[in-house]
């Protein structure tokens, strides 16, 4: 296998260039979907494992050392049948074991009601969010279209699989066996458990469940070994998506973007319009006292994910978030890309929120380089204060998906740090992990997997996150490719 | 939590059609399924001689009640004809409606596993208590459509087997 350091990635970038310029030649001589579908087809074996997952390049930190939990769609067909929407399909937790130098990998499906129907049935028997199964199995909530497919939240002993609209999926953490879905009360059975729950500084556990129909959130405080500590339900707020928030230290905020519930839809997503003219409406609540709200408006816009949160001495609040103009990557790229299609969404722009004390709210970029970023990540240490560093996947291709860059914003200074990981690879998530005696905010590491399209592997890298320019000082390489996927964890050993 | 009913489902695809959210909602301003269940007959109905045996299965815990209401197309989803509560004892419940015109109906029925007389739900709307339908037809998101759930009560009766 290639070892990938920056010369050879030069390498590659001069070799795309070439072959770029003929992409329809290239296209029709070769199988009918593109290479880099492999991101978004089933996975070689339901069950992954390796014991030791090949180092091909550097050497694991010493003080590193947990597990590095991811999750996403990974059942994107059967039968023979797809789904059309990346968001559908069965959810498949990963678990990078590392320590002492080594990483083990293992992958499970998660097992829910809804993969075991399917399994049964030996087709998809319902769409769930964005796609249309014929002859779909009946619904008797929510939780019927349950597939579990987007993020992991360690909780004490367990490990939760997370998706947007239903409840969480209990799972052993060490042989990601599944156990069933989490119910704290019977008037919480099935609600949704958002898939980006926050730890606030004391360990407790912020989570949230949308209702458009209700216009209505559901606000879940957990105590760190996930006990129910409050349920809060908090009405009036626009059903705009949300499929995240942040936190300060003291305030949970939510954005009701722009991309509206505005119909009964056939699924989830055909009820929502992106609506040019409304307001995002900032909904901040008091952590001590839920009923304590404050609302502000933003001019329209569209965002996924949300970084860091904190409040000024003055009382204005800060936060920043992966914002677009338009609705096209969920409504139409998330599609094309279960196609082997080429999406045209327009880039995500990083951008900061202040919310001031006299009710007036602002939105600007972070920076002038406004080439796409998302999966906005940063110390957690530092969650709720003011944090200087704030690490995205970013920087888009011509003639494929997906990010090839790993970067780090300076809050501060607006200076920008990167590592590409070059043409052939998409770059997921990128988690920070803190060492284990921080002497700053950036002493720590960035892990994260890319998956390589030409190769057909998926690749664990660890980057120093006050050297990311440097490279991963670390790559490790599994003999298959993983789909890709969403949101992941980390649990230190 | 009743209140919450009518905006239930997250899914509000489905809302349009059901009947469920529609028989705890619609009639009497959210009074739940078991209270229209509780109704007297409507003064209308006009008395017939078919006997409606339903046998009831599928119990998933052996207590509360079997809540079930009897209706012709024009109150499915709202004010139902007949109702009948019966105690989960054992693996089966026999339900009789006697004295019955022919014609067509359906059934809508929840297992009312606490006892409390209600259909329970999450904060959502969602119900949290098991139900079901004639020819154990299902709806999705809510109540199976009156189409699916209909049957012939004909001079010789009728039996449902409904199983959650």
């Amino acid at each position: 296998m290639t070892q990938l350091n920056r010369r050879n990635i030069l390498q590659a970038f001069g070799a795309l260039t070439a072959t770029t310029a003929m992409p329809k030649v290239a296209f029709a001589q070769t199988a009918k979907r593109p290479d880099w579908h492999i991101g978004w087809q089933n996975p070689v074996r339901r069950q992954l494992e390796t014991e030791s997952v090949k180092l091909v390049s550097g050497a694991l930190p010493s003080d590193l050392a947990g597990t590095f939990y991811r999750n996403g769609p990974a059942i994107h067909e059967r039968g023979g049948v797809r789904m059309t929407h990346w968001f559908d399909g069965d959810g498949m937790v990963q678990a990078f074991r590392i320590g002492g130098g080594q990483v083990s990998h293992i992958g499970r499906p998660v097992e829910t009601a809804l993969y075991k129907q399917n399994e049964k049935a030996g087709r998809f028997t319902i769409g769930g969010f964005g796609t249309d199964v014929k002859n779909p199995f009946p619904m008797t909530g929510p939780d019927s279209a349950n597939a579990a497919n987007t993020s992991v939240l360690p909780v004490g002993d367990e490990l939760w699989a997370l998706w947007e609209g239903g409840s969480a999926y209990r799972m052993d953490p060490e042989t990601l066996e599944t156990h069933g879905s989490k119910v704290w009360t019977k008037e919480l059975q099935g609600m949704p458990f958002s898939a980006h729950p926050k730890v606030d500084q004391k360990g407790n556990i912020w989570n949230f469940g949308q209702s458009v129909g209700m216009k209505a959130l559901i606000i879940y405080k957990l105590s760190p070994k996930g006990d129910l500590l409050e349920a809060k339900l908090v009405k009036d707020v626009p059903p705009g998506m949300i499929h995240d928030f942040c936190i300060t230290d003291r305030h949970l905020i939510f954005v009701a973007n722009s991309f509206r519930a505005v119909r009964n839809g056939h699924n989830y997503l055909s009820q929502f319009d992106y609506q040019e003219s409304a307001p995002q409406r900032v909904v901040v609540l008091d952590m001590d006292d839920l009923d304590n709200r404050k609302d502000y408006d933003l001019p329209p816009g569209f965002q996924f994910h949300f970084g860091n949160a904190y409040q000024e001495a003055s009382g204005d609040i800060c936060f920043t978030l992966c914002k677009t103009d338009e609705d096209e990557f969920v409504s139409h790229s998330a599609k094309a890309l279960m196609r082997g299609d080429l999406p045209e969404h327009g880039p995500t722009i990083l951008s900061e929120v202040i919310l001031k004390a006299d009710g007036k709210a602002s939105i600007a970029p972070v920076t002038e380089n406004l080439a796409s970023h998302d999966f906005p990540q940063f110390n957690p240490l530092f969650g709720g204060k003011a944090a200087r560093y704030l690490y995205t996947v970013g920087n888009s291709m011509a003639g494929r998906p997906g990010e090839t860059a790993i970067l780090r914003h300076d809050l501060n200074t607006h200076e920008v740090q990167s590592y590409d990981y070059g043409p052939d690879c998409m770059v997921e998530e990128h988690l920070y992990i803190p060492s284990a005696n921080p002497k700053s905010e950036d002493d720590g590491y960035l892990i994260g997997t890319t998956l390589d399209f030409k190769s057909k592997v998926t690749r664990l890298n660890v980057l120093r996150a006050d050297r990311i320019s440097d490279g991963p000082a670390a790559i490790f390489e599994l003999a298959y490719a993983l789909p890709l996927g969403f949101h992941g964890a980390w649990k230190s050993a | 939590m009743t209140h919450l009913i009518k905006t239930s489902f997250l899914f509000t695809a489905a809302l349009g059609a059901l009947a469920l959210s529609a028989c705890t909602t619609t009639e009497a301003k959210a009074k739940p399924m078991a209270a229209s269940a509780a109704e007297p007959a409507a003064p209308d109905m006009k008395s017939g001689a078919a006997t409606l045996t339903v046998n009831v299965s599928g119990f998933e815990v052996q207590e509360g009640n079997i809540m079930a209401a009897l209706s012709d197309e024009a109150g499915y989803g709202g004010k139902p004809l007949r109702g009948a509560t019966e105690p989960v004892t054992g693996e089966t419940v026999k339900l009789i409606f006697k004295d019955l015109p022919v014609g067509t109906y359906a059934i809508r029925m929840f297992h009312d596993v606490n006892g409390d007389g209600e259909m329970n739900t999450n904060v959502f709307g969602i119900p949290t208590e098991p139900y079901a339908f004639s020819n154990n037809a299902a709806g999705t998101m809510g109540p199976a459509p009156w189409s699916k759930a209909r049957f012939e009560v004909t001079a010789d009766g009728a039996v449902q087997n409904i199983t959650f």
